[in-house]
């Protein structure tokens, strides 16, 4: 089990590195975001599978229906600035 | 089981290096879906099927519709005929993969794949352990659900479809 948590934690900090490089589309920024929710979900499954206890198995579908409501404020973020800006790019937030 | 173990990990690695190294959107969006049904397979090797197939398609329905929306951003014009030939290799592809599943499912049997026997009762922790959500823990449903109400207003909101009717055009 421990280079399970070893692998989530190097792509936890892989992605955020990508997301902190990232500098021209907000999709991927999105995205990125999306990939860390993903890996704190998957670490938080193995928490729950290894410490087997009940009142704590609930716990994953509620950090998924957070981090899905804040994908969909994000999206809708997009979608603004598509349809005042025509592109998804980073560097038109400024002006929103 | 282990190496099986090992290479899910890796491809993990792999697809979050690509994520996070991609230029273009949609590839992006093709590495986030091979990062999460790696994830799922974690998920089911530690015998956690239920919530690896809830994930899994949350993750599915989302990533559809940021994909076309990708695609839509970019702006590409494609021919017709390209889009079909692709139609047809994929179509191939699933039937040439539904037979060799059936192939499989018929040589060594089929009881063995969702629900693993030697873990049973996970399977009943885990069932059990849901269920917790309408019996002691009403204050986590209830969180989730004023959560997404909150969102559906604030997307409204955003969108400012307030001023401007129910329906607008792109």
């Amino acid at each position: 089990m421990e280079p399970i948590k070893i692998t989530l934690t190097t792509t936890f900090f892989i992605i955020m590195l990508g997301l902190s490089t990232q500098h021209k589309h907000l999709m991927l920024a999105l995205m990125c975001i999306e990939a860390m929710m993903l890996t704190l979900f998957t670490m938080l499954v193995t928490y729950t599978a290894t410490s087997l206890a009940v009142s704590h198995t609930p716990m994953p579908i509620i950090l998924l229906t957070i981090s899905v409501c804040g994908a969909s404020l994000g999206l809708s973020l997009v979608v603004a600035t598509t349809r005042t800006h025509g592109s998804d790019f980073l560097k038109n937030l400024n002006l929103l | 089981m282990d190496y099986v173990f090992c290479l899910v990990v890796t491809c993990m690695v792999v697809g979050a290096i690509v994520l996070s190294t991609t230029p273009v959107s949609y590839y992006g969006v093709i590495a986030l879906m091979g990062l999460v049904f790696f994830c799922c397979m974690v998920m089911v090797g530690m015998g956690r099927t239920f919530i690896a197939l809830v994930t899994f398609i949350v993750y599915l329905g989302g990533l559809v519709v940021v994909f076309s929306y990708c695609i839509s951003v970019e702006k590409d014009v494609e021919d017709a005929l390209k889009v079909l030939t692709f139609k047809v290799f994929v179509l191939l592809f699933v039937c040439v993969g539904i037979v060799a599943c059936l192939c499989i499912m018929f040589t060594f049997g089929s009881g063995e794949w969702l629900v693993m026997p030697s873990q049973d009762c996970f399977v009943c922790v885990e069932v059990n352990g849901f269920g917790v959500l309408y019996s002691c823990g009403a204050v986590g449903l209830v969180v989730c659900s004023w959560g997404l109400l909150v969102t559906l207003f604030s997307i409204l909101i955003v969108l400012s479809w307030h001023r401007w009717g129910g329906l607008r055009p792109f």
